[in-house]
């Protein structure tokens, strides 16, 4: 046989791998970890039928001559996802334009699945797109795309597009002509727009060369109109050609020859909170339970019971032991078959793993009559929900799966009267805690200056004057930074309650971040209540009041907050302005069960408009959570100005899921297309819900795989 | 035109200041410092496999036996992670009914039902819990035959996955283990699973007369890989 040469060689094996792998599994969606210059699976510029591995999170920066593309993305669902993008198009603007001549524009992308792909059959995978659907529009464009994989290395693409899509060789208008955009204030969709105007064909292929490289051909229905008119980029021919390189399993470089006469670059990264190579986390064993002997089934001496310095020592040796877990067991109330501990969290993330450590230490540290074994959690020294376990189930489950244990819990509210033997432990959990640590503040969409940051050091103390009574504040100091160099004044019609944000940068340095005398309790069974006085945040102070009504095994909530705040002066010392307002919500929180969040407020913002803010996150049993909001009020597009209400969208990433190690503490970034002062809301800390869901019955058997971890 | 901004605590930004520098405070919830960092590169290139005792395999495992049986009372067993090059001694520090839980200094626990492992704790990718009763009935009688094996893991949300195997288990031949000083006697017994859905493992027991398994070689997890045993001690 004749020996081949290296490029059939390659055929050959792929056409092996292929038919080794034709009987594996059909995979429903066509998934691709690449993406195109607009952040989305695709070819070069052209969207294909593919989709990103379900919840991975993408960042892509793409860059070709005149033209910078930042886009975030997210696979809402395996089928949805969404994408946002800031680019900058130099050269839009004539030379001598007050605002410079580079335009900076938001847009937001979405797109779903609607056909899977038959791996065996003919069917392709189908996806329909909207591109940069509301706004300005410069992006904007619809599409209908199919691809289908030929063996395990050839996707071929083909696709109708609309708008931008249908600049190039348009044949026909199928849905009527496309009305000319009236944007406003920009920020709204623009319903009247899709799928109007020329319909035009593009398509094109990608050739997974190896692992690691993908090639990638494509013919493109973008003219780049209005780019060539002003002498941003000019579009010579609809051909592109492109590669691929992945240099870590999460980190792509793209390099393009776009358009005949012009090359582009990408770099994208990727992560999806689905994944983590230390799933099950790098925190030390906990011990293991100690089983009573069997032999006492005479029953167990229960004469300690007396003995009030053997009630003491118990009491120490397992906090002792619980405060090396980082949890603190706040008090303990000792009965001759039945025991209650109050303890507070402070380090894992799953409260089921705090509480499955808890009643192992207890194993060692309770008299052998003790039966019954109730763990109460705290959220800054007040009782949320209580977990009753039976010993002998804690002794004959430990080794069975988790959702043993979950299955013979009791888990209820713990309001109500507490147990009169219940007894503090002294100096736990400590009543000063405090930090000094760096802080980075950042903004970003300033056109001047798309990118400023301050580096500092940020010093926090808080201070438990009884349990659910604290004291706490922040300060913090810049060391670097340019976020003072802002010049652009604030033009708003409405009162400037959060537009003057950079005179907050300009002259809080130090700042005094807030100062709080907080006041939580228990009202009543399934209630919660939070009084707030002080310097809530950054701008306003005053007095902020909450409550919340929150079953222990609902998945449904609602809550009322109603404050009176003062604005602080610029230099973010003790000193008031003149502007005052009293303004609330009212809540309702909603948990899908499918790891969808919804969250409903109605009331009176800031500026006192009234409306509503509704979000939607998808969160994770880890401690990830990606949503978005929008809030509606009042105020009109032509008020509010640019981007005409405000919207979002917001990302918790906890620190244990990017480390490893147990932690509590997650970072929230929220990315807010303008800050202006329609809609407009108080950031005041500690409110109930987030505090306390944790502890409730939906989040603790979301999370039940820990208990015994 | 009106000012844009809005606040952004980049990912990547975090991440490298969370790296270069560290806070200081006694407020576990304040985030994360250097330490932290160091934790997951140590993790990445160890394994979860913390300081403490923890030998690199290029030490001398010989040495080590002597002073390990010296140091700690009672039972002893040498654990190998494979992928990580990591030794542990460790020592049993619990019996639950028919369940033996062995810890090392650093402080990761192994946890085995009749010889067969079935739960660990502290290694990033833990085996959560196992059942292995058909498994351990045919190893430890030194019997060939098919038996069920089901395995639950936490997946990178922290929530409870399976994957459940169909296992032959053979005797192979007999050999002679020298351990410390005792020569034992035993037969290499093999057990090989697959999945049905892709995943294939193969693990080996060296079992005594009596039906002890001295050695072993198990597979932990997709993470861990496999997990080398040998007792020392009884």
């Amino acid at each position: 046989m004749k020996p081949c040469n290296a490029r059939t060689c390659a055929i050959l094996g792929a056409f092996v791998a292929f038919a080794t792998t034709a009987t594996a599994p059909v995979a429903d969606g066509l998934i691709s970890a690449g993406t195109n210059l607009y952040g989305n699976p695709g070819l070069v510029d052209m969207p294909t039928a593919e989709s990103a591995p379900d919840a991975n999170l993408s960042f892509t920066s793409a860059h070709f001559g005149n033209t910078s593309r930042n886009t975030l993305t997210f696979q809402i669902t395996p089928r949805l996802s969404g994408s946002f993008r800031y680019s900058a198009l130099r050269g839009y603007y004539p030379p001598g334009f007050p605002d410079g001549t580079t335009l900076y524009d938001r847009s937001f992308d979405l797109r779903f699945r609607l056909v899977d792909e038959d791996r065996q059959g003919l069917r392709p995978a189908i996806v329909i797109g909207l591109r940069d659907f509301m706004g300005t529009g410069v992006y904007a464009g619809e599409y209908v795309v199919a691809t289908k994989s030929v063996g395990e290395r050839l996707r071929l693409t083909a696709g109708l597009g609309w708008g931008r899509l249908g600049s190039r060789g348009g044949f026909a208008s199928p849905f009527g002509a496309r009305p000319p955009l009236d944007f406003g204030e920009g920020g709204k969709p623009n319903f009247d727009q899709w799928f109007r105007g020329p319909v035009a064909a593009f398509g094109g292929l990608s050739w997974q060369a190896s692992d690691k490289l993908t090639l990638k051909a494509e013919y493109s229905s973008d003219e780049y109109e209005v780019e060539g008119a002003r002498g941003v980029f000019d579009a010579r021919s609809p051909w592109n050609f492109g590669f691929d390189y992945q240099i870590r399993e999460d980190v792509t470089l793209s390099g393009y020859y776009l358009y005949g006469n012009e090359i582009g670059a990408s770099l994208s990264f990727a992560i999806n909170p689905r994944i983590s190579s230390v799933p099950s986390g790098n925190e030390p064993a906990p011990l293991p339970v100690k089983p009573r002997a069997s032999a006492s089934a005479l029953g167990w001496d229960t004469q300690w019971v007396q003995d009030t310095s053997t009630k003491a020592g118990i009491q120490q040796a397992a906090a002792e032991a619980l405060a090396r877990d980082g949890i603190f067991l706040s008090a303990l109330a000792l009965h001759p078959r039945t025991a209650e501990v109050r303890i507070e969290n402070r380090r894992y993330m799953a409260e089921p793993e705090a509480i499955g450590r808890t009643v192992r230490v207890l194993t060692r540290a309770l008299p052998e009559s003790v039966e019954t074994i109730t763990i109460t959690s705290l959220r800054g020294g007040v009782p949320a929900s209580r977990v009753t376990l039976s010993r002998r189930d804690v002794e004959a489950l430990e080794h069975a799966p988790a959702t043993a244990i979950l299955s013979r819990a009791r888990i209820e509210d713990a309001a109500g009267p507490a147990d009169p033997a219940l007894r503090q432990t002294p100096g736990i959990p400590p009543r000063l805690t405090w930090s000094v640590s760096p802080y980075l503040r950042a903004s970003i969409f300033d056109p001047d200056s798309p990118l400023r940051a301050d580096l500092g050091l940020r010093a926090k103390a808080r201070y438990r004057l009884a349990p659910g009574l604290e004291l706490a504040g922040s300060v913090r100091k810049k060391l670097v930074g340019n976020l003072d160099s802002t010049t652009r004044v604030s033009d708003s019609t409405l009162p400037h309650v959060r537009s003057d944000f950079a005179l907050y940068d300009k002259q809080g340095d130090p700042a005094l971040e807030n100062l709080t005398l907080a006041w939580y309790a228990r009202p009543g069974r399934n209630l919660y209540s939070r009084v707030t006085v002080g310097y809530l945040e950054e701008m306003y102070g005053g007095v902020s009041g909450e409550l919340l009504w929150k079953p222990v095994e609902s998945r449904l909530a609602f809550g009322a907050e109603i404050n009176y705040v003062k604005q602080r002066d610029f230099d973010q010392g003790f000193g008031f302005q003149d502007y005052d307002i009293a303004m609330g919500k009212l809540s309702a929180y909603y948990a899908f069960g499918n790891g969808f969040h919804g969250q409903i407020d109605v009331g009176r913002y800031l500026a006192g408009d009234w409306g509503t803010t509704i979000s939607l996150h998808r969160e994770f049993a880890n401690g990830w959570r990606i949503g978005a909001y929008a809030t509606f009020t009042d105020v009109s597009a032509a008020d509010f100005g640019e981007g005409s209400f405000d919207k979002g969208i917001t990302l918790t990433i906890p620190f244990s899921a990017l480390t490893g190690q147990p932690s509590r503490a997650s970072s929230d970034i929220t990315l807010r297309s303008l800050t202006r002062d329609g809609g407009a809301q108080l950031e005041v800390g500690g409110r109930l819900y987030e505090r306390v869901r944790d502890t409730h019955r939906p989040d603790l058997e979301a999370r039940w795989g820990r208990f015994w971890r | 035109m009106s000012i844009r901004r809005h606040k952004l605590i980049a990912l990547a930004l975090a991440v490298v200041a969370a790296g270069s520098l560290a806070g200081c405070g006694n407020d576990p919830e304040a985030g994360p410092g250097a330490r932290l960092i160091g934790g997951v590169l140590k993790s990445k290139a160890k394994g979860g496999s913390g300081s403490g005792k923890v030998t690199p395999a290029n030490a001398d495992p010989a040495a080590l036996i002597p002073i390990a049986l010296r140091a700690v009372r009672g039972p002893v067993m040498l654990a190998v992670v494979e992928s990580r090059n990591a030794i542990a001694m460790m020592g049993r520090s619990m019996v639950n009914g028919a369940y033996e839980t062995w810890t090392t200094a650093s402080k990761q626990t192994l946890t085995f039902k009749s010889g067969i492992l079935v739960e660990t704790r502290g290694l990033g990718d833990d085996l959560m819990h196992a059942q292995v009763d058909g498994v351990a009935a045919l190893v430890r009688a030194r019997r060939g035959g098919k038996a069920h094996r089901e395995m639950h893991f936490l997946d990178g949300e922290g929530k409870t996955y399976a994957i459940t195997f169909e296992c032959t288990v053979s005797p192979g031949p007999a050999q002679a283990l020298a351990i410390g000083n005792l020569g034992i006697s035993s037969r290499r017994m093999d057990e090989t699973c697959d999945s049905g859905t892709g995943r294939s493992i193969g693990n080996t027991y060296w079992v005594a007369g009596d039906g002890h398994i001295w050695q072993s070689r198990q597979w932990v997890s997709p993470g861990v890989g496999y997990l080398v045993t040998q007792q020392l001690r009884r």
